[in-house]
């Protein structure tokens, strides 16, 4: 297959760039939509804070939860060991009342 | 007597003005915005000829450049300043696309290029923004700000946040794509670069 030559141009990189800068942009107007962002993101930096206070309610109140929980979870470990410590507690008294028994007969 | 910028605002205008922005005022900021943007308009115009992309670098240079305002150096002149961060959403621009506008309109590589009707000429722009398209993003900016803006090299590396020798390299990389690319566009290889 043949491949077509690429035609060549008259003009130069020099005279492009010559002509580009003399070229100017159309006139725009930017200052309304700048300020507009401006304040939309300065609106949503307020509500982040304010929603920032609801979380950080909600996570005090499940850190508060969880210290409560742990708490009730310690009693009840205490508990249910000295539920376990009393039959022990009983015969060691037995054992040094009988103890003491046997030392007032001699 | 300060020295006025190139806008006519006097450097110690311009501070006032900032740090008038900096405690929150938006219609010292106002001021700032309609004074630049015809500068900051023609800096990102090199890298795009449509409204609709010119209107959108505009805006997201003075977007950043309130929210940067805190970093603001009164030593440094505000045009500057901003250039700084035009020519950062230009890079950005130009990563984006990769590829100029222009280039679904190009036929099977022949350099023709329809302008749409209605929409100022800008047809030398466009065409050379059509070859920078064919460059990597940093080499496009490089290239578009000192053969477009004629910026010098110096200020060039400044606001592309690298060093002046790392500047040198690269434009050098440029300038030997480029010669290749308008060779195999058709375009006369005795031009300078």
């Amino acid at each position: 297959m043949d491949t077509q030559p690429t035609p060549r141009s008259s003009r130069t990189w020099e005279e492009i760039t010559t002509r580009a800068r003399s070229e100017s942009p159309p006139e725009i107007d930017m200052h309304l939509a700048v300020r507009r962002r401006i304040e939309s993101g300065l609106a949503n930096k307020r509500a982040e804070v304010s929603r920032e206070g609801t979380l950080e309610g909600i996570a005090e109140w499940l850190t508060g939860f969880r210290v409560f929980a742990a708490s009730c979870a310690a009693v009840a470990a205490l508990t249910l060991l000295g539920w376990q410590t009393v039959p022990v507690i009983r015969d060691v008294a037995i054992v040094l009342q009988l103890e003491n028994a046997l030392l007032a007969g001699l | 007597m300060p020295e006025p910028s190139e806008n006519g605002l006097s450097q110690d205008e311009d501070e006032q003005l900032v740090r008038a922005c900096q405690s929150g005022s938006l219609d010292a900021y106002d001021r700032l915005v309609m004074k630049y943007q015809p500068a900051i308009a023609a800096v990102v115009f090199r890298f795009s000829t449509q409204r609709a992309d010119l209107e959108d670098m505009t805006q997201e240079t003075f977007i950043r450049a309130w929210h940067a305002l805190p970093r603001w150096e009164p030593r440094k002149p505000f045009l500057h300043w901003l250039k700084r961060i035009a020519v950062n959403v230009a890079l950005e621009h130009c990563r984006k696309h990769r590829r100029s506008p222009l280039s679904r309109l190009v036929d099977n590589g022949h350099e023709t290029i329809q302008l749409i009707p209605g929409e100022a000429p800008a047809a030398a722009s466009e065409e050379a923004q059509h070859i920078l398209s064919r460059l990597p993003p940093d080499q496009r900016t490089l290239l578009t700000l000192l053969h477009l803006e004629q910026m010098p090299l110096a200020e060039i590396a400044d606001h592309m946040g690298i060093s002046l020798a790392n500047a040198k390299i690269k434009a050098f990389r440029a300038r030997n794509r480029l010669r290749k690319i308008l060779n195999s566009h058709g375009y006369s290889a005795d031009t300078p670069l």
